[in-house]
């Protein structure tokens, strides 16, 4: 957290990664370096497979973050929620350490009695309302999820409503994959909001395989500033390429 | 890591004992109410009687709803939420307790007891915001799901969406926001309390016409003119709609203005036309009076003057 920023990747797929390297390993990686990976696993008609959904569990479970299966339809509530969840429980994480720092060991904010623990969350809470937050948003846009895009714009922009009223500062990013010809394609660079996206959204061509573990590192990329620098680069040169 | 249907604390059996770890008071499950996104609601049966019980899945936001209960217990009078009792663990889930709420959902008791009190309910809602308010929180998850009609009085259940005025709202339902209606932020301010308590009246009185979001509040404000129920309130609900009441009070002031107003008409009845008959007569007695004082003090000038 550092600078009073919290960093989130929010990946929302259907399926199974079935290209590239193993995703609950680069989110691993991620929450090594101070970000939190929430998965959301979108259903329409379909069903997540078992594979999927373990899959969808593992890499919440190794980023630090939530991990929910949802309908279409709830992806609005879903979405907000768990990036609050996610959210809150970073800067409980952060003032647990400092308790056990102050403490010693095993003392964590669950041994304190119920009433002073409503003291910490206050806190916590108030936090969460202020400090920074930046949130890159990894879309997968292989062909099955082509009837779910409209719901996931829609949460997208909801879940901007929702951060926009907060006190701390916010940027967005938004990421989908498979790219054109590369893992990811940048849709849109960090921006405070992300209603701009919405005409970017109708662009997009589902289709392709599912790099899910590759989308991911090319998402924790955008957290580093030097890195994203020349990435920014190189997507200039693609996209130059790709439209010559 | 947290998963909402595989939790095991939305799957307590009935029948099952929890003992908290710091009070160590007793509590048998009897059944579950409901769940929700951070936690499972369970009636239970203690020595003293029936409580509701919520275990959770998210301990953090369980304290967090815990906070909100206290400062709603703080803020009484008489509190339409349900009191708090006490939070402790089980189990290494944070639960709480409170009073359990029987009662009637919002639109079977409108259904059953007819649309006038419709606006009473929204007075006695609208007067506990107020108090809400003033105490710097606004309730943020308005929405007949959330409110019960206990006796022939409102009562509110889930406090989960309680904010502090000026974060951002922390739990919402999209029929009864206004940033998903496009009607303003999602800010926690007392016109975000009251833009819901708007769409909860136009609901409550046409149960039957749900209006798709896509065309914004236009698509409600044609419901408040074509209602009959609402015809007297048309006004003070677009009003309401498009934020032009900032306070709890002020939308409580008109309407009750309203509502006073409009029950008179109709029940002006032959007892009233009397008493108004009575009253214009006493009036031109009073007045005879008066002018009879006048003319006498008159008279007694005129015959000092005379000397």
């Amino acid at each position: 957290m550092s600078q009073g920023t919290i960093k989130q990747i929010l990946l929302i797929t259907d399926g199974c990664s079935n290209v590239g390297e193993n995703p609950s390993a680069v989110a691993a990686l991620a929450k090594e370096q101070g970000m939190t990976v929430n998965v959301i696993g979108v259903v329409e008609n379909d069903r997540i497979g078992a594979q999927g959904i373990a899959e969808i569990e593992a890499i919440a479970e190794a980023g630090g973050g939530f991990s929910r299966i949802v309908y279409a339809k709830e992806l609005s509530k879903t979405v907000q929620m768990v990036t609050r969840q996610a959210m809150t429980q970073t800067i409980y994480g952060v003032v647990n350490r400092e308790l056990t720092s102050i403490f010693g060991e095993e003392k964590e904010i669950d041994d304190l009695p119920p009433d002073k623990r409503g003291d910490v969350i206050e806190v916590v809470d108030e936090l969460g309302e202020t400090l920074n937050l930046k949130i890159c948003v990894l879309v997968d846009t292989s062909a099955s999820m082509r009837q779910k895009l409209s719901m996931v714009k829609e949460s997208l922009v909801d879940l901007s409503l929702s951060m926009q009223a907060r006190i701390g500062d916010n940027s967005f990013a938004l990421l989908a994959f498979p790219g054109k010809r590369k893992d990811t394609e940048k849709l849109v660079d960090w921006t405070p909001k992300i209603n701009e996206l919405t005409t970017i959204f109708n662009k997009l061509s589902p289709g392709g395989v599912t790099p899910t573990g590759p989308a991911l590192r090319d998402a924790m990329a955008m957290f580093s500033p030097t890195r994203s620098r020349r990435r920014w680069l190189r997507d200039d040169a693609f996209s130059e390429e790709s439209s010559g | 890591m947290m998963h909402l249907a595989k939790n095991p604390a939305a799957n307590i059996k009935p029948g099952t004992l929890i003992i908290g770890k710091w009070h160590k008071n007793r509590y048998q499950i009897v059944k579950q109410l409901g769940y929700g996104s951070i936690g499972a609601v369970y009636l239970v049966r203690s020595p003293v009687g029936h409580y509701a019980l919520k275990i959770g899945y998210d301990n953090m936001g369980i304290i967090s709803e815990v906070n909100a209960l206290k400062r709603l217990t703080s803020v009484q009078g008489q509190s339409l939420g349900p009191f708090f009792v006490e939070m402790d663990d089980w189990n290494g889930w944070t639960f709480y307790v409170m009073e359990y709420i029987h009662g009637q959902p919002l639109f079977s008791f409108v259904q059953k007891n007819g649309r006038e009190w419709i606006v009473v309910l929204m007075l006695q809602l609208l007067a506990e915001l107020k108090k809400l308010h003033g105490e710097g929180y606004i309730f943020g998850d308005l929405k007949p799901d959330n409110l019960l009609v206990s006796g022939q009085r409102i009562r509110w259940l889930d406090v989960g969406g309680v904010t502090k005025i000026g974060h951002s709202v922390k739990e919402f339902t999209s029929f009864y926001d206004r940033a998903h209606w496009g009607a303003g932020t999602r800010k926690a301010e007392p016109s975000y309390d009251l833009f819901s308590v708007a769409v909860i009246f136009i609901h409550l009185a046409c149960p039957h016409q749900l209006p798709k979001k896509e065309a914004g509040i236009k698509q409600l404000e044609k419901l408040v003119l074509a209602s009959r129920t609402l015809h007297p309130y048309q006004s003070i609900l677009i009003g309401a709609l498009r934020g032009a009441y900032e306070h709890a009070g002020k939308l409580h002031g008109a309407l009750l203005e309203k509502a006073s107003g409009v029950q008179r008409p109709a029940a002006a009845s032959r007892v009233e036309k009397k008493r108004l008959k009575r009253r214009k007569k006493w009036s031109l007695f009073k007045s005879i009076i008066v002018m009879a004082f006048l003319f006498l003090l008159f008279f007694i000038y005129l015959n000092f003057k005379g000397i």
